[in-house]
């Protein structure tokens, strides 16, 4: 078992390029704190089927693992200094 | 409960740390130090669990994909000063800025059951899949300074006054996000369809409709919140000497806490802010003594 294709090392520290981050779609249509609910009667600001299929569609990616070569894993040690004056 | 799975995992952490220190003094007594620190932990992780649960007529595998990193950058500046002049006078000080961040994007989680032919089928319980958004930032900015005075008399007698305060403010921000894809159509419940070894040629555009599944948000109600405190204290302490016999301490602490936490209920599909906070101010007087058996 390995990694799958979605987990790319490829940044070298990995600061996330963006690959994992939510749908643009569903984080627009959330992002002032409301939930993704269908449209009812009882809650006509939900969003319609058309809207969810998108959504639906927009979140799902990558979910299979597949066997994939990683590199070891390391530690990168930064600036270590200390400095002292009289 | 019995269970009894087999687990595989692969799991690749790439970490770097870094550290930053300079001191600078002034003659003995005065001394000016800073120190920065930044730790990052990134952890990419793959694992497949399969095996027996008695809550289950036949075996499950469950699959998780997950990245999550861990950050930390900390900047202290801080001094200590000695004023032999004003009679020894120490003056203590240290400011603090710490920031921590932990990310979780894009967990997925998801669930396979044995047929009772041996092959496995995406699973129709509740629990069958979830993606999730994990996010958390704390931030931790404190002051602190003691002062100490000694006092010496010529009869054997010496006094410390002691004083300070800390001033620390807290701030945190965590939001989780989940969403699960149910099955509202006839291709949603094809066994055909089910069957199909890879997710990824099930939750896709051709059966993401109508007639197959529709994304839902499983977000709990506890998944986001922010929490802020302010505590404030400053102390004064007396520290007596008598002719290196007997040693009496005394002192008063005054805390000043100001903290809330903010939740949020879900209404429709909108969420409500729900505030509790707590407001309290503490004195907390101590009084020891010890006497020192020659």
């Amino acid at each position: 078992m390995g990694f799958n294709e979605g987990t790319s090392f490829a940044k070298g520290l990995r600061y996330d390029d963006g690959t994992r981050s939510l749908a643009p779609s569903v984080a627009e249509k959330t992002a002032d704190g409301s939930t993704l609910q269908p449209q009812t009667p009882f809650n006509p600001d939900g969003s319609t089927p058309q809207e969810l299929q998108n959504f639906g569609q927009d979140l799902s990616g990558v979910w299979d693992v597949k066997p994939k070569t990683i590199g070891a894993n390391f530690l990168l040690l930064g600036v270590m200094v200390k400095g002292s004056w009289q | 409960m019995t269970q009894d799975f087999d687990l595989q995992r692969t799991l690749r952490e790439v970490q770097l740390n870094g550290y930053l220190a300079l001191e600078a003094q002034y003659k003995d007594n005065h001394r000016f130090f800073t120190n920065t620190m930044f730790l990052r932990q990134a952890i990419d992780e793959a694992r497949v669990q399969q095996g027996f649960t008695d809550a289950e007529v036949n075996d499950v595998r469950r699959t998780q994909l997950k990245f999550i990193t861990n950050q930390l950058f900390t900047q202290q500046v801080g001094g200590d000063h000695l004023f032999e002049n004003l009679n020894n006078l120490k003056i203590d000080w240290v400011y603090t800025n710490s920031t921590a961040n932990r990310t979780e994007p894009n967990t997925r989680d998801y669930r396979y059951d044995e047929n009772d032919d041996g092959s496995y089928s995406f699973s129709r319980r509740a629990d069958s899949n979830q993606i999730s958004y994990g996010e958390l930032e704390d931030k931790d900015v404190s002051w602190r300074m003691d002062v100490k005075l000694p006092l010496e008399f010529d009869n054997g007698f010496g006094v410390s006054l002691n004083s300070g305060f800390i001033h620390q403010e807290k701030n945190r921000e965590s939001a989780i996000q989940r969403f699960t894809y149910i099955p509202v159509g006839p291709d949603g419940r094809d066994s055909e369809v089910l069957a199909q070894s890879s997710l990824e040629d099930i939750l896709n555009p051709t059966y993401i409709t109508p007639n197959g599944f529709q994304v839902r948000e499983s977000t709990r109600s506890t998944d986001r919140y922010n929490a802020h405190q302010e505590l404030l204290s400053y102390y004064g302490q007396l520290d007596m000497n008598f002719f290196d016999a007997v040693r009496v301490t005394g002192g008063l602490r005054w805390e000043e806490n100001d903290q809330f936490v903010e939740t949020f209920k879900a209404t429709g599909n909108s969420s409500e802010s729900v505030v509790t906070s707590v407001k309290k101010t503490d004195m907390l007087p101590a009084v020891s003594a010890t006497w020192f058996i020659n």
